[in-house]
C-alpha cells in the first residue's frame, strides 16, 4: 500500500481509538462534526506538492511518521516553564495537547473577561464554543485542518465583553514534553472580541529539545465591530518537531487586527495566516522567519477583502542559513463589492549561504476597480556599502555581516509593543543570530 | 463623467475592424486526430523520416498528458477530434515561385490587411514570409537576404533544404514532450517560419511574419525556430489579424529561439485575433508555448508583446539563461475587454553566472475582462550574481474586469539580487482632472494616460509596430473612464 493510503488509514484510525479521551464526546454536534472531519480526512489525507498551496513543502515525513495521539501530559521541568511564560501575562499553560491546571495562572481576569480551556469550559461556556468553532475557519477543509477538527484534544477559549479593555495580554503557552515524543497535539484556540473591546494574546509553541513530535494547531478569530485585538505567535518548537498552524480571523466593520508571527523552531514548519476583512477595518500582518541547518519554513498569508473601505499592510521577513528552506506566500483577494481598499504586501528575504533557498509567490487577486493594491519582493543579501561602512569603523567582517543582519531581523522585532514578549524574541533571535559582547538588556 | 461613459461603450462597441472571410477553396483534411493524420500530414509535406517519427513520439506521449486545468482562464473542453488538422490553400499545390503565381485573391487579402507584400518589399524593406492558414504562400527578399548568408524561409522549405539545422535544433528548446499543446503542436505542425542567422551577421532588416487564420475549423499549429549563431543580431516581428467567425478556433503555436555566443534575438508580437463579441461568443484560443535559450555566454534576448486580441490568451514567453552574462527582457502589454481572458506573464530561469532578467508587464482590464499575470522568475545554486528586476502593473477600466497577480520567486543562489514590485490602480480622478483643466478633452486624456501607462513596453517596439499597437490600444480604450 502506498505511503499516502496508510498513513490516511493511520489518522483516521486514531478517532476511534481515542475517542473516549476527547473532550465533548457527550455533545452530538461535536461529534458529527468529529466524524465528518474524520470521514474527509480518509478521503482526502494530506495535502500534496501537486496542490498549487503545497507546492513547495513536502510534509510526506508527517505521513511516514504516522504520529499517535497521547492519552495524558507528560511531565515539564519547572524551570523549562519559568523560561517559557511572560512576566505580567494570564497564562494558560498545554502540554501534549492538554491543559494544565496547575502550571496555569488564571486568578484575577477582570471583569467581562472569559478564559478557559475548552476541557475544562465546555459545559460552562458550550454555547459560545459551538458558535465559534468552524466558524472561521475555510472550507473545503485542508487535510490538517480535518485532522485537527476530529481530533482536537483541548485548546483555549477566550471570550471579552463589549467594550472592555483588558490590560495584561494572555498567553496561550504550548509544550511539548520529553514524553511526548512521537505524538500529535491538535490544539484549537477560539476568540471573540466583542463590541469595542480591546485585548492582546500571545501565542508560544516550544518544545523539549531533540524531541520529534507534531503540533497541529488552529486558532479562530473573531473580532466584532470597533474591537481591537492584537495576536502575537512565537513559535520556537524542538529543532525535531513539525509545526503546521493557522490562524483564521473574521473582521467586522471597524475592527483592527494585528498580527506579529515570528518562526523559529521546527525542522518543517508551516503556518497558514487567513482574514477576511469587513467594512473599513483595518489589519495588520507581520512575521518573521530565520531558520537554519536543514530547517523549511513556510508561511502563507491570505487576506481577503470582502467588503469595502478595508485596509491591510502585510510585511514579512526571511533570513536564510545554512540548508535552509523558507517559503512565503502572501494572497490578496479584492471582491467586487470591496472598492476602496488600500493593500499592501511586502516580502524581502536575506539568502546567507549557498545552500539557502527563499520561494516567494506574492499575489493579488483584483475584482474590483476603485483600490490600490502594490506587492513587493525582494531577495538579496547584505549591501556591500554597509559592510564597508561598518569595517572602515573597525568592526571585523564577520562582526559587520553579523550586525547588519541583526538589524535587518530587529525591525520586525521593533513592532512589538509588549515588552516580556520583546525580551523573549530578542533571546531567539540572539541565539540563532549571536552578536559580539551584545546582551539583551542592552536592547 | 456620463459623457465619457456613453463615449466607452461606443469605443468599446467597435465593431472588429479585421473581420472578413476570404473564400477560397481549401484542401483541408477531415476532422480527427489519429496516427495517421499525422503520418498524412507528414506525406504530405514530402518530410524525411526523422521528423515523422519525431511527430508521431510527440502525439504518443501526447496522449498520456491531461489538459492543463491551473491557468485563470476558463473556456468549454476542446474536442480534439472536431479539429482539422491540415488545411492548404488549392494554388498552393503547384507551388507559386514568385508573387505573380501567388493567387490574386490571397494578394487582396493582404491589401485589406493593409500589408500588399508588393509595396512591403519596396517600402518598408522588411522581409515577409506571409502564412495563410497553413502553408506560406509567398517569401520575398530571400536573395537579398541569402546575400547576407541569412536563412529566412518556411518551415517546411527548411526542412527540405536545410534538414541538418532542423534535425540539430527542432525541440531542443521546447521539446516535443514539452507540455500539452507543445506537443500537440509537434505531432501535427503543419507550417512556420525558420531562420538561420550565421556567424557573425547582423540581419540586414527586420524579419517579419503575418499569420493568418482563416479556413473554418482549422486549428493553426506554427513552429517557428529562429537561430542566432556566434555574434549575430535579428528583430523579428509578429503579427496576427484573423476575420470573425463564431466558432472558437484553436491556436497552438510553438515558437523556439536559440541565441549562442555574443547573438541576440529582438521578437516582437502584436497580437490581435478575433476576440469573440461583446458576449464572449466566438474568439481565438491563443495558447503558444515560446521560449528562448541563451545557450551560450553574453547571449541576449529580448520579448516584446502587446496582446489586445484573442477570446483566450495563454502564453509565458521564457528564456533560460544559461550561458554566462546571458540577459533576458520580457515586456508585455496585455489588454483584455468584454469577455477576454489573458494568463499571460513569462518565465525567467538563470543557470549562469551574472546573469540578467527584466520583467515589464502592464496589463489593463476593462468590460468583463479577466487578466492576469503568471510570471516566474528561477535562479538556480550556480547563477553567481544573478539579477532580476520585474514591474508589472495593472489598470482597471470598469467594476466587472479582474486583474490578478501570480508571481513565483525561487531562489537559490545567495549572490542574486531580486525586485519585484506590482501595483494595481485605475485611472485617478485627478489625473483626468489635471488633464481636463488644461483644456484635453477625456478622451484625449484617458489615451494620454494609458498610452503612458503602456509607454515603457511600446518604447521597446519597432517604429511600424509601435504605431499599431498604439491604434489597436486607441480602438478599444479611448475614451474610457474607470
Amino acid at each position: 500500500m502506498p505511503v499516502t493510503q496508510l498513513s490516511n488509514a493511520h489518522y483516521a484510525s486514531l478517532l476511534e481509538a481515542k475517542q473516549s479521551n476527547l473532550p465533548g464526546q457527550d455533545l452530538d454536534w461535536l461529534n458529527r462534526l468529529r466524524l465528518q472531519a474524520t470521514k474527509e480526512f480518509a478521503d482526502g489525507g494530506f495535502p500534496s506538492l501537486r496542490d498549487e498551496e503545497w507546492r513547495y513543502t513536502n510534509i510526506s515525513p508527517i505521513e511516514k511518521k504516522q504520529f499517535t495521539l497521547s492519552d495524558k501530559a507528560g511531565d515539564v521541568d519547572a524551570s523549562f516553564l519559568k523560561g517559557i511564560l511572560l512576566d505580567d501575562c494570564h497564562h494558560l499553560v498545554f502540554v501534549d495537547g492538554f491543559y494544565q491546571a496547575g502550571l496555569s495562572s488564571l486568578d484575577a481576569l477582570p471583569e467581562g473577561l472569559v478564559v478557559s480551556a475548552i476541557s475544562t469550559g465546555l459545559a460552562e461556556n458550550e454555547e459560545l464554543i459551538r458558535s465559534l468553532f468552524d466558524s472561521v475557519v475555510e472550507t473545503p477543509a485542508l487535510g490538517f485542518i480535518n485532522l485537527n477538527t476530529a481530533l482536537f484534544t483541548d485548546g483555549a477559549v477566550i471570550s471579552i465583553k463589549e467594550g472592555v479593555q483588558v490590560e495584561k495580554p494572555i498567553q496561550l503557552a504550548f509544550i511539548s514534553s520529553k514524553d511526548g515524543a512521537l505524538t500529535v497535539s491538535n490544539s484549537r484556540n477560539l476568540i471573540l472580541a466583542k463590541s469595542g473591546s480591546k485585548a492582546s494574546v500571545i501565542e508560544t509553541y516550544h518544545g523539549a529539545e531533540d524531541t520529534c513530535y507534531l503540533t497541529n494547531v488552529i486558532t479562530e478569530v473573531v473580532v466584532e465591530p470597533n474591537a481591537r485585538l492584537a495576536h502575537s505567535r512565537l513559535q520556537a518548537e524542538s529543532l525535531q518537531a513539525y509545526h503546521v498552524g493557522g490562524v483564521y480571523t473574521r473582521l467586522d466593520s471597524n475592527a483592527i487586527f494585528k498580527q506579529y508571527n515570528y518562526t523559529f523552531g521546527a525542522t518543517l514548519s508551516r503556518c497558514e495566516v487567513h482574514a477576511e476583512l469587513g467594512t473599513a477595518s483595518d489589519c495588520d500582518l507581520d512575521g518573521l522567519f530565520i531558520s537554519q541547518d536543514q530547517q523549511h519554513m513556510d508561511n502563507h498569508t491570505r487576506v481577503n477583502h470582502a467588503q469595502p473601505h478595508a485596509v491591510s499592510n502585510e510585511f514579512y521577513k526571511g533570513i536564510l542559513n545554512d540548508k535552509s528552506k523558507g517559503v512565503f506566500q502572501g494572497r490578496i483577494v479584492v471582491a467586487e463589492d470591496a472598492q476602496k481598499t488600500d493593500a499592501k504586501m511586502s516580502n524581502r528575504n536575506l539568502l546567507l549561504s549557498d545552500r539557502s533557498e527563499i520561494d516567494s509567490k506574492p499575489q493579488l487577486e483584483i475584482y474590483a476597480d476603485d483600490v490600490k493594491c502594490a506587492h513587493g519582493v525582494t531577495v538579496g543579501q547584505l549591501d556591500d556599502a554597509a559592510i564597508f561602512y561598518l569595517r572602515s569603523r573597525g568592526a571585523s567582517e564577520q562582526m559587520a555581516k553579523d550586525m547588519l543582519t541583526f538589524a535587518f531581523a530587529n525591525e520586525m522585532v521593533e513592532r512589538i509593543k509588549i515588552n516580556p514578549l520583546k525580551i523573549k524574541v530578542l533571546e531567539e533571535l540572539l541565539k540563532r543570530l549571536p552578536q559580539e559582547g551584545m546582551k539583551v538588556e542592552w536592547l | 463623467m456620463a459623457a465619457s461613459n456613453e463615449n466607452l461603450k461606443d469605443m468599446i462597441g467597435q465593431e472588429y475592424k479585421d473581420g472578413f472571410v476570404t473564400d477560397i477553396e481549401s484542401e483541408s483534411f477531415p476532422p480527427g486526430l489519429n496516427e495517421d493524420t499525422i503520418r498524412a500530414i507528414s506525406a504530405k509535406k514530402d518530410e524525411p523520416e526523422f521528423l515523422l517519427e519525431w511527430r508521431l513520439e510527440a502525439y504518443r506521449h501526447w496522449l498520456t498528458m491531461e489538459h492543463p486545468e491551473w491557468a485563470f482562464v476558463e473556456f468549454p473542453k476542446i474536442d480534439f477530434q472536431e479539429i482539422s488538422y491540415y488545411s492548404a490553400p488549392k494554388s498552393m499545390a503547384d507551388g507559386p515561385k514568385s508573387l505573380d503565381e501567388v493567387d490574386p485573391e490571397l494578394i487582396s487579402t493582404y491589401n485589406k490587411l493593409g500589408i500588399p507584400l508588393e509595396e512591403q518589399m519596396r517600402l518598408a524593406g522588411v522581409a515577409v514570409d506571409a502564412v495563410f492558414d497553413s502553408v506560406s504562400v509567398a517569401t520575398t527578399f530571400k536573395d537579398k537576404l541569402y546575400e547576407a548568408g541569412v536563412i529566412f524561409c518556411s518551415f517546411s522549405e527548411a526542412v527540405k533544404e536545410q534538414p541538418e539545422l532542423i534535425k540539430q535544433y527542432l525541440g531542443t528548446v521546447v521539446s516535443q514532450y514539452d507540455n500539452f499543446y507543445a506537443a500537440l503542436n509537434a505531432a501535427v505542425f503543419s507550417d512556420g517560419s525558420f531562420v538561420y542567422i550565421p556567424k557573425g551577421v547582423r540581419c540586414p532588416m527586420e524579419l517579419s511574419t503575418y499569420f493568418r487564420i482563416n479556413a473554418a475549423n482549422t486549428g493553426q499549429f506554427e513552429r517557428t525556430l529562429i537561430i542566432a549563431d556566434e555574434g549575430s543580431h535579428v528583430s523579428y516581428l509578429e503579427g496576427c489579424t484573423a476575420p470573425m467567425r463564431d466558432e472558437n478556433q484553436l491556436h497552438a503555436a510553438v515558437v523556439e529561439l536559440v541565441i549562442l555566443k555574443d547573438a541576440e534575438i529582438k521578437y516582437s508580437t502584436v497580437q490581435n485575433w478575433y476576440p469573440g463579441d461583446e458576449n464572449g461568443v466566438g474568439g481565438i484560443y491563443n495558447f503558444v508555448t515560446k521560449r528562448a535559450e541563451c545557450r551560450e555566454d553574453n547571449a541576449k534576448v529580448s520579448w516584446t508583446q502587446v496582446e489586445t486580441g484573442s477570446a483566450i490568451t495563454w502564453k509565458y514567453p521564457s528564456v533560460v539563461l544559461k550561458g554566462d552574462n546571458s540577459i533576458g527582457e520580457f515586456y508585455s502589454v496585455a489588454l483584455t475587454n468584454n469577455y477576454q481572458q489573458a494568463d499571460t506573464g513569462t518565465k525567467m530561469i538563470h543557470h549562469g553566472k551574472n546573469t540578467s532578467s527584466t520583467i515589464i508587464s502592464k496589463g489593463i482590464s476593462a468590460g468583463h475582462g479577466q487578466n492576469t499575470y503568471r510570471g516566474l522568475v528561477k535562479i538556480g545554486r550556480k547563477a553567481e550574481g544573478a539579477r532580476n528586476y520585474t514591474q508589472c502593473d495593472s489598470l482597471l477600466m470598469g467594476d466587472q474586469c479582474g486583474a490578478h497577480t501570480f508571481p513565483y520567486i525561487e531562489t537559490k543562489n545567495p549572490s542574486a539580487t531580486i525586485e519585484h514590485e506590482a501595483s494595481t490602480s485605475k485611472i485617478s480622478e485627478d489625473q483626468l482632472f489635471y488633464c481636463m483643466q488644461r483644456g484635453i478633452s477625456a478622451e484625449d486624456a484617458v489615451s494620454m494616460i494609458v498610452n503612458g501607462f503602456c509607454k515603457e513596453v511600446f518604447k521597446e517596439l519597432p517604429m511600424e509596430f509601435a504605431v499599431e499597437a498604439q491604434a489597436l490600444l486607441g480602438i478599444s480604450l479611448e475614451g474610457s473612464v474607470g
